[in-house]
């Protein structure tokens, strides 16, 4: 019987981990070409000095982000490179209370 | 001894939860962090605020703490370890949660989660104000 509950246990506490989701909405008309992730700087209070245009807005949630937040930022960087974004600004980490992590924030197409 | 089982299950649950402060820090802009600072001569700014100084941000921190106070000083903490002057969109949200343990015990609770963006003053600002 205490390993049925123990199987349980174990299923409840699997079933909170390992879980990720992303939400991405494109505000611009137009599609872009992606861009590389790793090219992609983050702001969060600052802004760059190039003039820009939102291209879309991106979030990310990890269930299991306990100290992640440099998964969350590489994540998200990723998520606004696919919209071809040059940039995120308004970046947002948030935590949620007993597991998970996220991040947000909107995506920057620089005026070339 | 499905009682102990359980009495076993719950104690490890609640010893975990509370033996760990639950926090997301990262850097931002151009990912790169400074000597570290003391954490007390950190300077707090909350959203409708912002320092005399002009500088460049570091990153993004947010905590889960057990009340305010040790939410900001946790921030401070990390923030001088990112060497960073101060604190700026500093926020403090307190969340009133229930949480059900093992499915059928309700524990009733409150969540503490302060979020701050540590910057770096820029040299000539924080040379002008010293003199």
């Amino acid at each position: 019987m205490n390993y049925k509950l123990f199987l349980v246990y174990a299923a409840m506490v699997v079933s909170l981990v390992g879980c990720v989701g992303y939400g991405t909405y494109q505000i611009a008309e137009n599609s872009f070409p992606s861009t590389n992730a790793g090219d992609v700087r983050v702001y969060a209070v600052t802004q760059p000095d190039a003039e820009y245009t939102v291209i879309g807005y991106v979030s990310v949630y990890i269930s299991d982000a306990q100290d992640g937040g440099n998964r969350l930022r590489d994540e998200l960087k990723s998520q606004a490179a696919k919209l071809g974004a040059d940039a995120i600004i308004g970046f947002k980490l948030n935590l949620v209370h007993g597991g998970g992590g996220g991040a947000e924030g909107e995506a920057i197409r620089y005026k070339h | 001894m499905r009682l102990k089982f359980l009495a076993v299950l719950i104690v490890g649950t609640a010893i975990l939860q509370a033996g760990c402060t639950q926090f997301q820090q990262t850097l931002t802009a151009n990912e790169q962090a400074f000597s570290p600072t003391q954490p007390q001569s950190i300077d707090l700014f909350f959203s409708n605020e912002s320092p005399k100084h002009s500088y460049k941000e570091i990153g993004y921190i947010v905590a889960d703490k057990g009340s305010s106070k040790e939410a900001v000083d946790f921030l401070k903490e990390k923030a001088a370890g990112m060497g960073a002057d101060a604190l700026v969109n500093c926020e403090v949200h307190v969340y009133h949660y229930l949480a059900m343990l093992i499915v059928f015990i309700p524990i009733f609770d409150d969540a503490y989660i302060a979020s701050g963006v540590p910057v770096k003053y820029s040299q000539s600002s924080a040379q002008g104000e010293r003199q």
